[in-house]
């Protein structure tokens, strides 16, 4: 699983800089340039490319979780080994992401304490409940489906470590979603209760998935630092749309049904109707949607949501119980900065 | 000798299945600790190590199926709990202590890989090329406990003593990693297996060179009483054994 740095990027402070190397960095990052560790950068261009790199690698640290629970349950020996090493993957793509930020400055180890002290977050759609092993089939390959798209794009950005780990990154995401649609595929053409338990796993997280991207796009959001410094290269609501064209059509393909839901607080399904936009249109090629909850988006990343104490808790648990053996490794070293 | 007369086919599945069973629940329950292991390195090595162990089962439960015809997920997934085979330190809950993995991996890495290297000289060949294959792979496992051990034994006053009681903890389950599988006499006298003399006291001369300098020390007893061997578990199998099965069992029939 993976996710999309959608950090929150309101930046005041790079007026500061000076004019001509700004003037000049611009001008280099909107030729195509890319950023190396080294080289000049404005200050806010480091601490949002900290952030990203750090908020990115937190999502595929916690993204391990809600599947990592499964491992166990996984019912075939083929499964079994894909899901484990599809959390592995995640688990070495937050460790590859953790080192592109901690060359930006910031030590692994307070990035990991960071996190699970809440000073910082990780991909909203983990904080969603993971129920039956269907859910386990949906993430793998909506929301794996998903981070694929966006990575796609965030691999032409501009700060060289980053996109270079992209790269290595959506490689393996790739057989994420192979691994995903096939064990779709292999449920929707199961008994009855497969696809019931299929149907019912999609509909929890259609939403998550459409909300994957970050919320709406504010009108300058061309202007704003992410995507005039090239840290992203499509919108929230450009890659959205995407995703509706490819994955709407592809979930109906296989017989599901793409719904409206309400959900309860646990993230359970209440209610769900067809969705009455969903429909291609043949002008632009675009499938109309309805959007997801933003209420409960905005709910869910103050905290707020289904699962994000359960979360957190194994996190810290997880930090806490191996306190003990790094300190035996690093020798007392606990904030050595390459091996916490 | 690729053929293996009827005579033996009950007595050498047996034997597979403590191969088998072994690698699938251990694989099963160090599997689990892919996303939450005490460093990111760690938990990437040793989810490799699940990942080889669950696929060595099954490379075996193939092997059964080349005797038998059994499909390997139904053998590996759809038994009761006296059929497994595996000794119960495959499955005793570590507690998500890093010291309780670490020791079981220990105990059942260097017993796996001396049992590996006596079944590659077995005369039956399809066995033997397998094991043979399987114990290059199980000799990097050793290494790696092996690493793990010289550190966590060498590094401060408390990890040693974690470690320590870990080893003493899990002593009394190492034993039985040793009980006889049934039928295996059997395969001696028949010249389908070699005996090679006492396992319990090849690997506890392995297992005390290897603590060697590092402060720690094993007190693992020979083998009395039955167990996992003989299908006799634990409260902590079935704990392990309900998980592994309980997506499969709510329709072993369909297609996962
Ligand atoms: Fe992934
Ligand atoms: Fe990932």
């Amino acid at each position: 699983m993976s996710a999309s740095a959608n950090v929150e990027v309101k930046v005041k402070e790079f007026s500061k800089e000076d004019p001509a190397k700004l003037a000049a960095f611009e001008k280099h990052v909107a030729e195509g340039g890319l950023v190396e560790p080294n080289d000049w950068m404005p200050e806010a261009y480091r601490a949002l490319m900290l952030r990203m790199a750090e908020h990115h690698a937190n999502s595929e640290i916690v993204g391990a979780l809600p599947e990592g629970e499964w491992i166990t349950k996984a019912p075939s020996l083929l499964r079994k080994l894909a899901l484990t090493a599809k959390v592995q993957d995640e688990v070495g793509h937050g460790q590859m992401l953790y080192e592109v930020a901690q060359d930006l400055g910031k030590t692994r180890n307070a990035m990991l304490r960071d996190l699970i002290t809440g000073v910082t977050k990780y991909h909203n759609c983990f904080n969603y409940p993971c129920p039956t092993w269907a859910d386990v089939c949906m993430i793998a390959w909506l929301i794996d489906g998903a981070a694929i798209l966006n990575q796609g794009t965030l691999a032409h950005g501009s700060f060289g470590p980053y996109i270079r780990t992209m790269r290595r990154i959506n490689m393996e995401e790739a057989f994420h979603f192979k691994h995903g649609e096939d064990m779709v595929l292999t449920l929707m053409s199961g008994t009855e209760n497969q696809k019931k338990m299929a149907q019912e796993a999609f509909d929890r997280w259609w939403g998550p998935a459409l909300a994957f991207f970050g919320p709406v796009d504010p009108p300058d959001v061309m202007e704003r630092p992410a995507m005039k410094w090239r840290m992203k290269t499509a919108t929230n609501d450009e890659l959205r749309q995407k995703y509706v064209n490819r994955f709407a059509p592809a979930a109906m393909a296989t017989g599901l049904v793409v719904n409206v839901c309400e959900k309860d607080e646990k993230g359970f399904v209440t209610s769900a109707t067809p969705d009455p936009l969903l429909k291609l249109d043949k002008e632009t090629g675009n499938w109309g949607f309805t959007q997801p909850d933003w209420d409960e988006f905005f709910r869910v990343i103050r905290g707020d949501g289904p699962c994000n104490k359960e979360r957190m808790a194994l996190r810290r648990f997880s930090y806490e119980q191996g306190e003990w053996v790094r300190r035996a490794i690093l020798n007392g070293a606990t904030n050595a900065p390459c091996n916490n | 000798m690729s053929e293996l007369d009827k005579q033996f086919h009950e007595a050498i599945v047996n034997v597979l299945l403590c191969v088998a069973d072994d690698k699938l629940f251990l694989g099963h329950r160090n599997s689990d600790w892919t996303g939450i292991a005490p460093i990111l390195e760690a938990d990437i090595a040793f989810s490799s190590l699940a990942q080889d162990d669950i696929a060595h089962a099954g490379a075996f439960y193939e092997l059964i199926n080349s005797i038998n015809g059994e499909n390997p997920d139904q053998i590996a997934f759809g038994r009761n709990t006296s059929a497994y085979r595996c000794a119960d330190i495959v499955t005793k809950d570590d507690e998500f202590n890093w010291a309780n993995a670490i020791a079981r991996q220990f105990y059942c890495n260097v017993y796996e890989y001396l049992r590996l290297q006596r079944l590659s000289n077995c005369t039956w060949s399809p066995l033997a090329n397998l094991a043979k294959r399987i114990d290059a792979e199980q000799a990097i496992h050793v290494d790696h406990i092996t690493t793990w051990m010289e550190h966590l034994g060498n590094g401060t006053e408390d990890s040693k003593e974690r470690m320590q009681k870990a080893l003493d903890d899990y002593a009394p389950y190492a034993s039985m990693m040793f009980e006889a599988p049934r039928g295996i006499d059997t395969l001696f006298e028949g010249g389908i297996l070699v005996n090679e003399g006492c396992l319990f006291t090849a690997w506890k001369d392995c297992v005390d060179n290897i603590v060697d300098g590092t402060g720690l020390t094993i007190t693992v007893e020979p083998c009395t009483g039955d167990g996992g061997r003989t299908g006799n578990h634990d409260e902590d199998f079935t704990r392990s054994l309900n998980e592994l099965q309980e997506v499969f069992n709510t329709d072993p029939l369909a297609a996962w």
